[in-house]
């Protein structure tokens, strides 16, 4: 990917221009093999960072409008992905679960910040 | 103590109440840590052993008080390891004491058991010692669970114990809380949740401090006690991790360490470096703790909820060992951050 959004965000934090080439090639190649979204913790893992480090660079390109930050939403019980939504808002709407056979309220859910590709610029690039 | 009754009766009268409240092996560990081991395994034997080293002039029973103190600030904790940011310069001096005596704490010269204390957030004390601070409150939860013969509810209280560690020299605090029951008084949503009681004492910590408390990266910790091998720190017995398709994997042992096992080595060394760590469980090995440990201590990381869990029935000591282990593999902040 070399999108001049991308180029843009290298030029505005030169010091972090390496990590966001390795995060370039991370997020090409994630979503290159079918992934629909990035998580912190695995571009973490795969870069060799904290997860607050990978945060902060994804949030960076999300700033930037490459990617936006997106929420799944988990069963606390099982850890089984109910559904993503676009804002905390919709945490109401949270569909059925159907690992529990319940209709779980907000605290028996867990949200894991992830990162979606803006429009499909990203996903041509990859 | 001087005019007490040294008689080996009269000194098992006054600390058998006590010592009942804690698991025998978590006894024996401790008397083979300070060095008066014994044949102990029963209820009966534990005691009497430590009968005889009081009355034998080895143990002073108020180090037997000191150290169950530490047994009850330490064992069944939820510990949540945090660095301060932006906090007051050290030392700690009028500021704090200010804070304490605003926030109606006791400024104690000796830790105390926490007794029966029913209300929210109750303050037992705040000791302090050099560089350190220490802070403990108790309140009281009710577990509810539903009789099948009578379908009615029974609620059993149950008294829980939060302490505030703090090092104001190297700038880090530690905060450790029992496991919250189904019932108690912190609030969200409209109904008691975990999360509301652990931030209750995360603000009340925070206000005391007068500072941001950020907490540790578990996940990097995760890997390097993993990676080490020569010699191993820690019997791997649940490993969890997620892997870069958002596969969640889980391997269990019951006895050995899942690092031994071919095909667990096999996907480590395709795909290992790749893998999020999420919530193992290890048992810390006594053989490399340079004596700090007596017994094989169980840990569970969870990164998710953000805590390192101890089972019931720890020392003190043990505890700071496995806080100290950590702190020690924390990841050097980059220049992202």
């Amino acid at each position: 990917m070399s999108l001049p959004k991308f180029e843009h965000v290298k030029r505005n934090h030169p010091k972090l221009a390496d990590w966001l080439d390795r995060l370039n090639v991370y997020i090409c190649t994630q979503f290159s093999s079918g992934e629909t979204y990035l998580l912190p913790k695995l571009a973490a893992a795969k870069l060799g960072l904290t997860d607050g480090e990978a945060f902060i660079l994804l949030e960076l390109l999300a700033h930037e409008g490459i990617l936006r930050r997106v929420y799944n939403v988990r069963c606390r019980e099982k850890d089984m992905l109910l559904a993503t939504v676009d804002s905390l808002d919709a945490l109401d709407d949270v569909p059925h679960c159907d690992y529990c056979d319940a209709n779980h309220t907000s605290s028996d859910l867990r949200v894991e910040i992830a990162f979606k590709p803006v429009g499909d610029g990203l996903m041509r690039a990859a | 103590m001087s005019g007490q009754d040294n008689s080996t009766d009269a000194i098992r009268t006054r600390i058998k109440p006590i010592l009942d409240r804690f698991a025998v092996k978590a006894l024996k560990a401790w008397l083979k840590v300070i060095l008066l081991p014994g044949t102990a395994d029963t209820r009966t034997t534990i005691t009497e052993l430590v009968v005889k080293h009081i009355a034998e002039g080895k143990l002073a029973e108020t180090a037997l008080e000191t150290a169950l103190i530490g047994f009850e600030e330490a064992s069944d904790m939820r510990i949540y390891l945090f660095r301060m940011v932006d906090a007051p310069k050290f030392p700690p001096n009028q500021w704090l004491l200010d804070r304490l005596k605003a926030l109606s704490i006791p400024l104690s010269d000796v830790r105390v058991f926490a007794g029966q204390r029913s209300k929210p957030m109750s303050p037992i004390y705040a000791h302090l010692e050099g560089d350190f601070l220490r802070v403990k409150w108790a309140e009281e939860h009710r577990r509810v669970t539903l009789d099948d013969a009578t379908d009615q509810p029974v609620y059993v209280s149950i008294y829980k114990r939060i302490v505030l560690n703090v090092d104001f020299r190297k700038q880090i605090a530690e905060l450790r809380l029992n496991p919250p029951e189904n019932r108690h008084s912190h609030y969200d949503g409209g109904r008691p949740t975990d999360n509301a009681y652990f931030k209750a004492y995360l603000d009340k910590a925070k206000e005391l401090l007068n500072c941001s408390l950020q907490p540790i990266e578990l996940r990097p910790i995760i890997k390097r006690l993993i990676e080490e091998e020569d010699p191993r720190i820690v019997r791997l017995h649940i490993e969890n991790h997620t892997n870069q398709r958002d596969l969640k994997l889980t391997s269990k042992s019951s006895r050995a360490d899942i690092r031994d096992d071919p095909e667990w080595k096999a996907g480590y060394q395709g795909n290992g470096e790749s893998w999020a760590w999420d919530s193992p469980s290890f048992y810390w090995l006594p053989k490399v703790s340079s004596g700090f440990l007596a017994r094989e201590l169980f840990s569970r990381i969870d990164v998710d909820e953000g805590f390192i869990k101890v089972n019931a029935d720890c020392s003190d000591g043990e505890v700071e060992y496995v806080v100290t282990q950590i702190r020690a593999r924390e990841a050097k902040p980059s220049e992202i951050s």
